[in-house]
């Protein structure tokens, strides 16, 4: 056990809950995201960050569009789709429910 | 100065050096093979490649004109290496990806988790749905009856990759490998085939011509990655089975005795490299070098095979270049010794022996020397070998080379018999030459007009081309008897009835001016002489 390993996995379990906390708020081109997830420190290297906005998206709970863009080629806009809405939402009650199990953990309470 | 190249990386041009060119195409590259061929992995590699050329045009914006290697590396730092991406990634562990391994059917890994040695058998067991405990009596007995199992196990040790994500073990112990579930793989891939088309009707990419096109070029891949997978199973196969096949062969002519091998038809026991070389030098250089450059290429084809017929994806860089190195110190060693060797050969020389002897006797008798005491050399002969001036034979479990000398009779000058033994040896140089010719143990006997010689004779160890021969001188007058045992090594005798050498045994022979005549006498009983 490397204490590396074990935050990386932290982060991995969550990764997927941040992704769709940051599409939440508004859609958003993979950089954006990576952008954010960065000054989150949440993730190292941004290939991380393709094949599980992939695996959402065949998931059904994201999906994108193509944009204009004014600096080059048009841009992939992610959005949350209605399931990913329902997804989130439950991530969110088992987050809180972490949260609290953890806190509990650490009083002793 | 530099070459720059122009890239469309995106749908952005760019100006790229040369090398930054090679860095980034390999970068790439090993990003394609590690998300694998499947439309989700061209999805995510074409997202990679969207940011790459974000980040450049970035840089370009930023004043600068041509992308350098530094440039490329730090990309390559930000996206992350393959083996990066493959830390941080968990997603294909997780059960709503089971297009991953659905598609793949079970793979072959190696089990970390249940392991002796390498992992190898329980992976098996794994593949095969057999229990790991039977793979493994079954290699240790197969160990114990010939060895060839330990080199598969090497084999496979080194080509099967080790389970090490979750994901790879799911695969390791995915779907059962049977008639059912190929048909029902093959079957989901055309469903694969026709929701594609439907897709790519209903789609609203069906007017962007770009991605119109791709998703036909998609179909075609899947079509022909269903050919494809029958297809490489069925040249896989073939590929392990000449592999597997010619590297035992390869292997039981270099290293094995000829007793375990000597039984399979299709390879003779004989070593013939064991005479080639001086005891324990540079046999065992040119065996090792043998090995290397005959092997390796087998070897490789044996990983063609396995990695066609089971799927596996592996970019080891490693051990290709492992393999190429030992492939060239095998062609190395093989120079150099095989010059070494041919140096040996360089010199020859003979040595004379003359013996002029006396005898009133006026009939000679020749016979060979045989049966006194000493082995009968010619009855250990292999018959399936059988070289210009040497046989083969087996002698307590080794091979011999027996050598087999000529017999010349001609007419002496004077009135003298005269016997002249010679010894012909090469070396590598004429001293050692000359002690190789020494050391060929041809000697014939005499008593009064009685002349015992040797029908074969044992060569030494090391083979030099060695050859022995006797050419007696007899004077005009005398008669000589030939007995049949020397049917063999008699070479070339002239005879005025222009008789073949072997019909000229169990006769007398009286030596004229032109040549031995035909004599008529009663046939005598010679035996030979005793030491």
């Amino acid at each position: 056990m490397n204490i590396d390993n074990s935050k990386a996995q932290m982060r991995k379990g969550i990764l997927e809950y941040c992704i769709l906390l940051i599409l939440s708020k508004k859609p958003l081109y993979a950089s954006d995201i990576i952008g954010e997830l960065k000054d989150a420190q949440m993730i190292v290297v941004e290939g991380t960050l393709y094949p599980l906005l992939t695996r959402l998206k065949n998931d059904g709970y994201l999906s994108y569009r193509w944009e204009e863009s004014l600096q080059g080629p048009p841009r992939k806009y992610y959005e949350l789709s209605e399931a990913g809405e329902k997804f989130l939402s439950e991530l969110e009650i088992s987050w809180s429910e972490l949260v609290i199990a953890i806190q509990q953990l650490r009083t002793g309470k | 100065m530099k070459k720059t190249l122009t890239i469309n990386l995106s749908g952005s041009v760019f100006h790229i050096d040369d090398d930054a060119y090679e860095r980034l195409y390999t970068y790439l590259n090993k990003i394609t093979r590690h998300f694998g061929s499947d439309q989700d992995a061209k999805e995510i590699v074409e997202d990679i490649e969207a940011r790459i050329s974000e980040i450049f045009a970035e840089k370009i914006k930023n004043g600068v004109e041509v992308i350098n290697i530094s440039h490329v590396e730090e990309v390559i730092v930000i996206m992350g290496t393959p083996e990066a991406i493959s830390n941080e990634e968990e997603e294909k562990a997780s059960p709503t990806g089971k297009k991953y391994y659905r598609m793949g059917g079970r793979r072959l890994y190696r089990d970390p988790e249940d392991k002796i040695l390498g992992g190898v058998c329980s992976g098996l067991g794994s593949y095969f749905s057999i229990d790991p405990v039977i793979i493994r009596i079954f290699f240790v007995l197969l160990f114990f009856a010939g060895g060839s199992s330990f080199l598969a196990y090497l084999i496979l040790w080194i080509v099967v990759p080790k389970a090490n994500s979750t994901a790879q073990r799911l695969e390791m112990k995915g779907e059962e490998v049977n008639i059912d579930s190929i048909s029902k793989s093959i079957k989901e891939e055309m469903q694969d085939v026709k929701e594609n088309f439907r897709n790519y009707r209903t789609s609203p990419t069906y007017a962007h011509g770009r991605n119109g096109i791709n998703e036909v070029g998609n179909t075609l891949v899947q079509v022909l990655k269903i050919l494809g997978t029958i297809l490489l199973v069925i040249i896989g196969i073939p590929f392990l089975i000449v592999g597997a096949v010619a590297l035992i062969v390869l292997f039981a002519l270099l290293f094995a005795s000829s007793h375990i091998f000597g039984a399979l038809p299709f390879v003779h026991g004989f070593n013939f490299m064991d005479f080639l070389y001086t005891p324990g030098s540079t046999l065992s250089w040119i065996t090792i070098g043998l090995a290397l450059v005959i092997g390796i290429p087998l070897v490789l084809l044996i990983l063609a095979g396995i990695k066609m017929i089971f799927r596996i994806k592996t970019n080891n860089h490693i051990m290709g270049s492992v393999f190429g190195g030992l492939f060239l110190i095998g062609i190395f060693i093989l120079l150099f010794s095989g010059g070494t060797t041919l140096g040996e050969f360089s010199k020859q020389t003979t040595v004379t022996n003359h013996d002029k002897i006396t005898t009133s006797a006026d009939t000679i008798f020749l016979c060979a020397k045989k049966g006194q005491g000493e082995l009968d050399l010619e009855s250990i002969v292999d018959p399936d070998l059988n070289f210009n001036h040497f046989k083969v034979g087996n002698l307590d479990g080794k091979d011999i080379l027996i050598g087999i000398p000529e017999l010349r009779i001609e007419r002496a000058d004077d009135s003298e018999i005269e016997l002249i033994t010679n010894k012909t040896s090469r070396g590598m140089n004429i001293p050692s030459a000359r002690t190789n010719a020494e050391n060929i143990q041809f000697n014939y006997l005499r008593k009064d007009s009685l002349i015992s010689i040797p029908t074969s004779y044992q060569l030494p160890k090391v083979w030099r081309n060695q050859r022995a021969n006797l050419k007696i001188k007899i004077p005009v007058g005398k008669t000589i008897y030939l007995d049949s045992s020397l049917k063999s090594i008699l070479t070339d005798v002239k005879n005025t009835t222009d008789m073949y050498d072997e019909d000229m045994v169990n006769k007398y022979w009286t030596m004229k001016q032109e040549g031995l005549a035909l004599v008529n006498r009663a046939i005598p009983n010679v035996k030979p002489l005793k030491k």
